[in-house]
């Protein structure tokens, strides 16, 4: 009898774990069971779909020939139950699928704040596809919209929404750009590319209410007393691991679904993987989130050959992303963060790590040259962390260099010596591990 | 002679797609990226349009081996 495989969630983590599984395990029976009534989709794609960059076709990078290939069923339902002890998924249409191996590969949603008003027509967050599809709509008549929240998502929208035409209004709880993460230079450059494109910043400002009129959003009324009208109010203050299904079946949850380095959960024949998996990091004894493609992507490969029977660990790396922020590319990697607390976001935002906001032993050292940017968080032997922005000539080696916690004792002092020694600094290290970098 | 060809850097890419869309000659970048396939053999005329376009750094020019090869030669 194959063995029989169901995975829930169509995203980046469930679907490597499939194509891992069939690589493992050739006569498994491997089943999908998406919520969403669409092909596999690029999520991060969908920024540059809403500021017209590229069609909405552009998105589905893996057609349902790709899962005939792979010989994996896909199902469009919703799990609303697991039986731990038949093994078997209820879904909500009633479908019963028995399972040997079940991996929760869920994801997180957008969160809403509980500001009165949040569930009026016209209030939005930037999650699916569906939700993209009908913001598109809504800038076909909206003249001003108002983006609340922080992290990349906001940003994507204030971009996208102005990009359609929209007056845009961003309000920030906190006094400039994901100050959390980015340093006071690179938060203005962000902003003033915004400003460029017509956005309007307001700072320090709270949503105290939402204003709505037949049901409809007409104005946000901000903390200040101050209202700005608008058609469309877009949230953006992080996302939520979806751990309902997890929690009702009375495994271990915190924030995500508790899982080990190799996605084990508290039942040993289910595994969850990708944004939902708040996994133990055993050197630190502490448990984290990631919300990146890349993490989940690896995630899925390593939780789909432990289903098979393989015995892998999920080796923690830097994590990174690179991203174009208010226009400029920018590559976040390891620890870069400010050490000021979370003013627009109330959990983890999509392409966001939780990693980025450690405080270690270190401290930062900038050299900016023109429009470009490049910030290092030095450590005692080690970079710890490094924001690139602009120019992305370091980015790559720096990548490598961070994760692979490359020893800089005999460059050190250089590198801390001033922005005049940084750049040239950063050049000799990159030559002497030219050598150890991937190609 | 093609002096340079395009790179890429799988573990940057998010499928987008936007390289495959602005690719004058309609070659699947995308597809090829993330098959570990080189771009540089599906007829790239390496005009660029996918790396200065890609949002995420995936791909860059690289010196091709075979130009460099003709350099030390000469």
């Amino acid at each position: 009898m194959p063995r029989k495989y169901v995975i829930v969630g169509n995203g980046p983590a469930g679907l490597t774990a499939a194509e891992s599984i069939r690589r493992d395990d050739a006569t498994a029976d491997i089943r999908i069971v998406g919520g969403e009534n669409h092909p596999f989709y690029s999520r991060p794609g969908l920024a540059y779909l809403l500021t017209g960059s590229i069609p909405e076709s552009s998105l589905f990078s893996r057609p349902d020939a790709d899962y005939r290939r792979l010989g994996v069923t896909r199902t469009v339902g919703v799990a609303h139950r697991i039986e731990r002890d038949a093994h078997r998924l209820v879904l909500t249409d009633g479908q019963v699928l028995p399972y040997d191996r079940l991996l929760l590969a869920v994801g997180a949603r957008a969160v809403r704040p509980p500001t009165p008003g949040m569930e009026l027509e016209g209030v939005t967050t930037f999650d699916s596809l569906d939700d993209t599809r009908a913001i598109i709509r809504m800038t076909r008549s909206a003249k001003r919209a108002c983006v609340v929240g922080g992290g990349i998502t906001a940003l994507e929208l204030a971009e996208g929404l102005a990009a359609r035409g929209v007056e845009t209004h961003y309000l920030m709880r906190g006094d400039r750009y994901w100050g959390s993460v980015l340093d006071a230079h690179e938060s203005a450059v962000v902003e003033e590319r915004l400003v460029e494109d017509g956005i309007r910043l307001h700072r320090e400002v709270e949503v105290g209410r939402v204003i709505g009129h037949r049901g409809k959003v007409i104005a946000v009324e901000m903390n200040t007393a101050e209202q700005v009208p608008c058609d469309i109010l877009a949230v953006a203050i992080g996302t939520q691991p979806r751990i309902e299904l997890a929690q009702a079946a009375g495994m271990d949850t915190g924030k995500g679904i508790w899982t080990d380095t190799a996605f084990n959960t508290s039942d040993p024949d289910i595994f969850a993987a990708g944004d939902v998996a708040e996994m133990l990091d055993p050197k630190t004894g502490k448990r984290g989130l990631e919300a990146l493609w890349s993490v989940a992507m690896e995630h899925g490969r390593i939780a789909g050959a432990n289903m098979a029977g393989a015995q892998e660990h999920y080796r923690r790396p830097a994590p990174f992303n690179v991203t174009k922020i208010g226009g400029v590319t920018t590559t976040l990697i390891g620890a870069v963060g400010t050490g000021r607390s979370e003013a627009d976001l109330l959990t983890l935002s999509r392409g966001d790590s939780q990693a980025w906001r450690e405080q270690l032993d270190a401290f930062a050292v900038v050299a900016d040259r023109g429009a470009d940017h490049l910030r290092l968080v030095v450590g005692e032997d080690r970079i710890v962390g490094a924001v690139v922005m602009g120019d992305q000539a370091f980015s790559r080696p720096l990548q490598h260099i961070i994760r692979e916690r490359v020893d800089i004792g005999w460059v050190r002092d250089r590198l801390v010596a001033g922005p005049g020694e940084l750049r040239q600094g950063l050049a000799a290290l990159i030559e002497r591990t030219g050598s150890l970098a991937p190609a | 002679m093609v002096s340079a060809m395009i790179v890429a850097e799988p573990v940057r890419c998010v499928e987008c797609g936007t390289c495959t869309y602005n690719c004058p000659l309609g070659v699947d970048v995308r597809g090829r990226v993330r098959q570990g396939l080189q771009i540089s053999s599906s007829g790239c005329l390496t005009c660029g349009e996918c790396v200065a376009r890609c949002p995420r750094g995936v791909l860059r020019f690289e010196v091709s081996p075979v130009f460099l090869t003709t350099t030390r030669g000469n």
